[in-house]
């Protein structure tokens, strides 16, 4: 019996071996650091009916790792290399990336993606599916637009920072933190954005501020460059194509509506009584953005209520802070001052005919009875073109900054 | 087919069973004894004759035999020979042989251990364990003096597992000694020490050393029967033991802890553990031991319960380390690097540009170098140890960076895996994870994290089926008993610890009042005040 | 070597054998059928499964821990009881499978996309039957252990998408018709049913009359884990988005940003969520043994675990190799067997004993 047993055994031994033996041979996903492309942005183009996607991939040795400091590596070789292929899909181009770099593509750690205004003219329902199937595609990467060429942004070295993709993560997420003129737009957010009910989404735009794009090492050298990257305008997209563009102030009006503000920055005049002059500003530090929908027979009014409080930074005019009435005056003026951005903005908007404003969902979710007749005729086009707004604007100046009185009333005295 | 497997099993140890012969009975002549021992000795030359005559006793002839260097000859000198060879005058002339042995063995031998034997084996054993035997012409008995006293190492501090705070000695190789040790620890009746003789040419001593009501019957039955059905020529370290009782012959964890320190055997004891001392080693044993067991160092319990906690959470976190941390620098570098932050990622990948190996080879190399390494330290002589240190640590560390061969993060991790293998205060335990290592980084290598979840799942497994003497090795984390965690990840403060912390060991759970916690005068005064209050 | 098992470890068992698949494959089946009402279909078939489990608690209570097989043969036929044996046999062997082939399914589509998946499923099976081989007392601690994470776990993933949720997607709740939301809770039925594997884990039952307890505390913590995920996967994600990923649990890990260092940490939870399956699995494998141990009534199971893996194995390798097939199954077919296999074999057992026991006293009035 016992020998039975060890019979059983060391056949079990035996039985084991080949699994150990494949498991150790073969490392079938196995990718060594050195052969992988790691690509920090990548920005996909429509051209002569291909698509055209643009990879920026890393290059470790020249010492890209430093998020902010510009020193140490090689400063002769560039921090990042781009590959632009075509193909007739987006995957058969990634796949040609292969047939001119020395390294497998990576793209988990890609930070953003920029389309061209002509993907977004065609649509992106294509761009988004890959996101959210590809295993190793981010859906966290930030979109952006830009106008022209998508992948001649991908180009522009950076100063302060080696990997450009990083370092324009960091532009629009510092922007939506301390700016809030437009909001950080990541993939899954464009995603979510275009399949609830509202089916539009924005998306920033990215551009250079020259014409020259400074894409040769030497060029990083000086200290203006001249030409950078900027945040531009902000993309309207309805259904998966894009409609049109929201200028900066009105993309800042859109922020109010859709509560997306963390910190703002508004200029104002303080005597708006006696001068148009604007000469003062106000950092909003908290802002909260309530969007009722009221039924009024034939039409919604959407009934938007800001309130927001901040600090004042900046007065260019006299001013005696310690008064009441000149403070509520200012307030008066701030409040003013939004209410005619937001009004600005949903003009724009009413005219692209896009809800990028949400309120399908807000109406959705406060009186579904009314939205399911609405899905049901279609009509939501018509609907959003007759809704009115009625938005109500709260700023509260809870401080003053380090001093009572304005520095021009007391020159003046 | 049983049967004559039996059959079988009878022929292989029937030889050996002849090779023990029957006891030999003593001769009544005194010439016929000492040929017999001498030929069973043969010509050792350590073994001393020396035989006299005594005129008073009725010309008794007389023989001792000792073995030099076993023996105290200042005791044979003055407690043995002396009394039997003065000459002094007897009540009556002539004594019967009878009379004079017993004379002899009540009134005549000054020492503690006095035995009778009557066969030559019995003898031997006496022989070799320091005894001096005196053998009478015409008895056919002999007597067996204890005179043992050889060369023994002083007490010291124990160089294995040292301590900042806490006692300083460590046991040596007299079992003797360190029952003694014990003994002058747990000063009380219960201290029971039972002794066992195993390996038929070592004959070493074993001592079970327990507390009486404490440890459990249970536990007790079962390590007396393994230690009883062990049958083999030699026993020369503690090991020796620990392999033929632990269980689970093949696990690669440790179900029995070894130590050298007094102090943590009484207290295993005092917890219901129950300690084995081994004639010839300084490493006693202590069983049954869970899991959470090599974890806890008797320092814990000389230094403060908030530092003691914090240590031995820095412990299991380095227990992972060492086990884990390369498969899962593997595991993180070829297989999801998605994981890494990207900065890291490139810094890693920079380092990596150029050096020729797979990863997988890469951690290979620098774990065994450093596995040579680390025993060509034990094995060097002491002189020439730092200078080694300095080629170990800057040759092979330095410059195989600088050369190209491995990456500089590699040489971290496996230095940090090296150094995290040594907080563990167990030997035992760490050295068990040494091999476990290189399985995981090869499976990591093959299956990223995926394989080393597999093989984690595999080892609990493997640890939730072990038990230490009927003890389940992971209790009391699994079965989960929360009040024994007191002492597990954390140490609560020792006036908090009212119950002995191992499960299902002894009867007695209660080591001391609760309530200890230390308060101001009034406090308590006020509180009995209350209680007084309430209960009136 | 087979101890017993306490009850809290008995419900944590249970928890095991539903949460792991439940959780990956439930909140889209869900979400597309009741979008924003699908906590209401949680709620749902939680109900349901509660009585499958007080059914389940009460024939444990009735056979008081004898194994479920040999007390159906010692109440009506040795033949009946096979024939019973044989039926849930082919249920417990195909269910493994599809678990096996959702677990490999699941590594392959994250982790490792090139891996054979042979190599994985026999892998799988070879850990798997070694863990059977250990005893289910085995498989219930390093069970307790697994779950005790979750404390490490849940903290993490809130934390990590505090910033990401917004209640108002939750909104607008009643929004579907209650046939929607029944049928959007019939999948999740199925998986409650699988707290009938309680009928052959009860012979390893330390109190097997606190068997009803054992379900309810078991379905209780699937229920609360079920709706944590789904709640929060909505919260983040939003109905409409949810039903586009296939792992939607999953994909919410994925956006978790703490800091600039900790990122991307879906890799982490699908690490935890292995160590979770693999228990699973060999929960059902060790019921698949121990159906056939009573059904052919061996005295040893062992030898015969490798058998019963092989042919898990196989059936997971060959008869679920289509992706699209085990999804039909999982949305339409499951509940039918489940509801059977789970719910009406058991009931028409207790309902036949019922019978059996009144006649015995009407007979025994009579003499």
């Amino acid at each position: 019996m016992k020998e039975q047993k060890h019979c059983i055994h060391k056949l079990r031994c035996l039985l084991l071996l080949p699994l150990l033996s494949t498991l150790l041979s073969g490392c079938w996903d196995d990718r060594e650091l050195s052969e992988l492309g790691i690509a920090s942005g990548s920005a996909y183009d429509w051209e002569d009916n291909q698509w055209k996607a643009t990879y920026q991939i890393i290059n470790p040795s020249s010492g890209a790792s430093g998020m902010g400091g510009g020193g140490g590596g090689s400063s002769s070789s560039p921090p990042f290399l781009t590959f632009a292929v075509k193909g007739k899909t987006i995957i058969e181009a990634i796949q040609r990336t292969n047939l001119t770099s020395v390294r497998e593509l990576f793209t988990s750690h890609s930070r953003i993606s920029i389309l061209g205004e002509s993907v977004a003219r065609r649509g992106v329902n294509q761009i988004i599916d890959l996101f959210l199937r590809k295993q190793d595609a981010r859906d966290t990467v930030y979109v952006f637009i830009a106008k022209g060429n998508a992948g001649r942004i991908l180009d522009q070295l950076m100063q302060l920072t080696k990997n450009q993709g990083a370092g324009i993560q960091l532009m629009i997420e510092q922007e939506s933190k301390l700016l809030s003129y437009y909001p950080s737009v990541r993939m899954f957010e464009l995603a979510m954005a275009l399949s609830s009910e509202s089916g539009s989404a924005v998306i920033p735009e990215i551009r250079l501020t020259g014409k020259d794009i400074m894409d040769e090492t030497s060029e990083t050298g000086r200290t203006d460059l001249p030409s950078r990257l900027v945040l531009g305008r902000l993309a309207v997209l309805k259904g998966e194509k894009m409609v049109g563009w929201l200028s900066q102030k009105q993309a800042f009006g859109l922020t109010f509506i859709t509560s997306k503000i963390k910190m703002a920055n508004i200029s104002f005049a303080t005597h708006p009584q006696t001068s148009d002059k604007i000469d003062g500003s106000f950092i909003l530090q908290k802002s909260a953005t309530t969007v009722h929908p009221i039924w009024a027979k034939d039409h919604f009014i959407m009934d938007v209520n800001i309130k927001g409080s901040g600090v004042i930074t900046e007065i260019g005019s006299a001013m005696d802070l310690n008064d009441r009435a000149s403070i509520s005056q200012m307030e008066k003026s701030i409040e003013n001052h939004v209410l005619e951005l937001i009004e600005n903005s949903w003009q724009t908007v009413k005219q692209l005919n896009a809800d990028v404003t949400g309120f399908a969902v807000k109406i959705h979710r406060s009186d579904r009875k009314r939205w399911k007749q609405i899905k049901k005729d279609k009509s939501w086009d018509t609907v959003f073109q007759q809704i009115e707004i009625r938005p109500h604007v709260s700023i509260k100046i809870e401080r003053m900054g380090l001093s009572n009185k304005s520095f021009k009333s007391i020159e003046q005295d | 087919m049983k049967k004559k497997q039996q059959a079988e099993r009878k022929k292989e140890s029937d030889p050996e069973e002849k090779s023990i012969p029957a006891p030999l009975q003593l001769n009544a002549s005194l010439e016929a004894n000492l040929q017999e021992i001498s030929k069973r000795i043969g010509q050792s030359s350590d073994v001393v004759f020396r035989r006299f005559t005594n005129e008073s006793l009725s010309s008794l002839s007389l023989a001792f035999i000792y073995i030099d260097g076993l023996v105290n000859s200042e005791i044979i000198n003055r407690n043995l020979l002396q009394p039997l060879m003065e000459t002094f005058t007897l009540k009556s002339d002539s004594i019967a042989t009878e009379a004079a042995f017993s004379m002899i063995k009540d009134q005549m031998l000054p020492v503690g251990g006095v035995k009778e034997g009557q066969t030559v084996e019995s003898l031997l054993g006496l022989l070799f364990e320091g005894y001096t035997l005196i053998l009478f012409d015409g008895i056919q008995r002999a007597l067996a003096a204890d005179t043992a006293g050889w060369e023994k190492r002083s007490i010291n501090e124990p160089t294995s597992q040292g301590v900042i705070r806490g006692p300083k000695e460590g046991f040596t190789e007299s079992m003797r000694t360190g029952t003694s040790m014990l003994r002058r620890r747990l000063k009380t009746s219960d201290l029971r020490i039972e002794e066992y003789k195993i390996g038929q040419r070592t004959q070493t001593g074993i001592a079970l050393v327990y507390l009486n009501g404490l440890a459990s019957e249970s536990v007790l039955a079962e390590i007396r029967r393994r230690l009883n059905s062990i049958n083999t020529d030699s026993i020369l370290e503690s090991n020796y033991i620990e392999e033929f009782i632990q269980d689970g012959g093949l696990t690669p964890f440790p179900t029995m802890q070894n130590t050298e320190r007094p102090d943590a055997i009484a207290g295993g004891i005092l917890e219901g553990q129950v300690g084995i001392i081994i004639d010839g080693t300084p490493f006693a044993l202590l069983a049954p031991s869970t899991f959470f067991n090599f974890f806890q160092s008797s320092e814990d319990y000389y230094q403060r319960y908030d530092i003691s906690s914090f240590l031995r959470l820095i412990r299991y976190s380095a227990f992972f380390v060492s086990m884990l941390l390369p498969a899962l620098y593997i595991a993180v570098t070829t297989f999801h690097q998605e994981m890494l932050p990207t900065t890291l990622l490139i810094s890693l990948a920079a380092q990596r540009e150029g050096v020729p190996l797979p990863a997988l080879a890469e951690a290979l190399l620098m774990e065994l170098t450093f596995d040579v390494l680390r025993e060509a330290g034990v094995r060097m002589p002491r002189t020439i140890g730092p200078a080694i240190s300095i080629v170990g640590a800057l040759v092979l560390g330095q410059a195989a960076v600088q050369a190209g061969l491995v990456s500089a993060a590699m040489v971290i991790v496996v230095s940090f895996t090296a150094i995290s293998n040594f907080v563990i205060p167990s030997l035992a335990i760490a050295n068990s994870i040494r091999l476990i290592r290189f399985a995981m980084m090869l499976i990591a290598a093959s299956l990223g994290l995926f394989g080393i979840m597999s093989s984690l799942i595999v080892l609990l497994i493997h640890m939730a089926g072990l038990r230490s003497f009927g003890v389940p090795y992971l209790s009391p984390m699994a079965p989960m008993t929360p009040r024994y965690l007191k002492d597990i990840f954390i140490r609560v403060p020792l006036w908090d610890m009212t119950t002995r912390p191992m499960t299902n060991l002894g009867k007695e759970t209660r080591r001391q009042a609760s309530n200890q916690k230390p308060k101001p005068q009034e406090d308590q005064q006020q509180q009995q005040n209350q209680q007084g209050g309430n209960s009136s | 070597m087979n101890g017993k098992i306490g009850t809290s470890q008995a419900a944590m068992l249970v928890v095991t054998t539903i949460l792991p698949t439940a959780i990956v494959v439930l909140p889209e089946i869900i979400g597309t059928y009741a979008e924003q009402d699908s906590p209401l279909a949680i709620m749902m078939a939680t109900l349901l499964g509660v009585g499958i489990a007080a059914l389940i608690g009460t024939i444990i209570r009735y056979n008081n821990g004898v194994p479920f097989l040999d007390w159906i043969g010692a109440r009506s036929s040795p033949l009946l009881a096979t024939l019973l044996g044989l039926l849930l046999l082919q249920f417990y062997l195909d269910t493994s499978a599809t678990i096996l082939r959702e677990f490999v399914n699941f590594v392959k589509d994250t982790v490792l996309l090139n891996t054979p998946i042979t190599v994985m499923t026999t892998l799988i099976l070879v850990i798997t039957i070694y863990m059977v081989r250990q005893g289910i007392e085995c498989i219930a601690r390093v069970n307790s252990l697994v779950i005790l994470l979750f404390l490490f776990f849940i903290p993490l993933y809130t934390f990590g998408l505090a910033g990401e949720m917004n209640v108002h997607r939750l909104l607008p709740i009643f929004d579907h018709s209650l046939s929607t939301i029944t049928l959007a809770s019939l999948t999740p039925t199925s998986w409650m049913s699988e707290v009938a594997i309680l009928l052959f884990l009860a012979p390893y039952l330390k109190s097997p009359q606190k068997a009803r307890l054992i379900g309810y505390m078991g379905l209780l913590f699937v229920f609360l884990m079920m709706m944590f995920s789904m709640i929060t996967t909505m919260m983040v994600f939003g109905p409409q988005y949810l039903k586009l990923t296939a792992y939607p649990g999953f994909s919410t890990v994925g956006i978790i940003q703490i800091g600039r260092f900790v990122e991307n940490l879906d890799i982490l939870f699908i690490s935890y969520w292995v160590l979770a399956i693999y228990l699973k699995f060999s929960i059902f494998l060790f019921a698949t043994v121990e159906c056939f141990k009573q059904t052919f009534r061996v005295k040893s199971s062992r030898p015969f675990i490798g058998a019963l893996g092989l042919v898990i194995a196989l059936e997971c390798l060959f008869t679920w190799s289509d992706p699209a097939k085990l999804n039909i199954y999982n949305k339409e077919g499951r509940f039918l067997v489940f509801i059977l296999f789970n719910v009406l074999l058991p009931l028409a057992v207790l309902l036949l004993t019922g019978l059996h026991q009144a006649k015995n006293k009407r007979k025994g009035c009579e003499t």
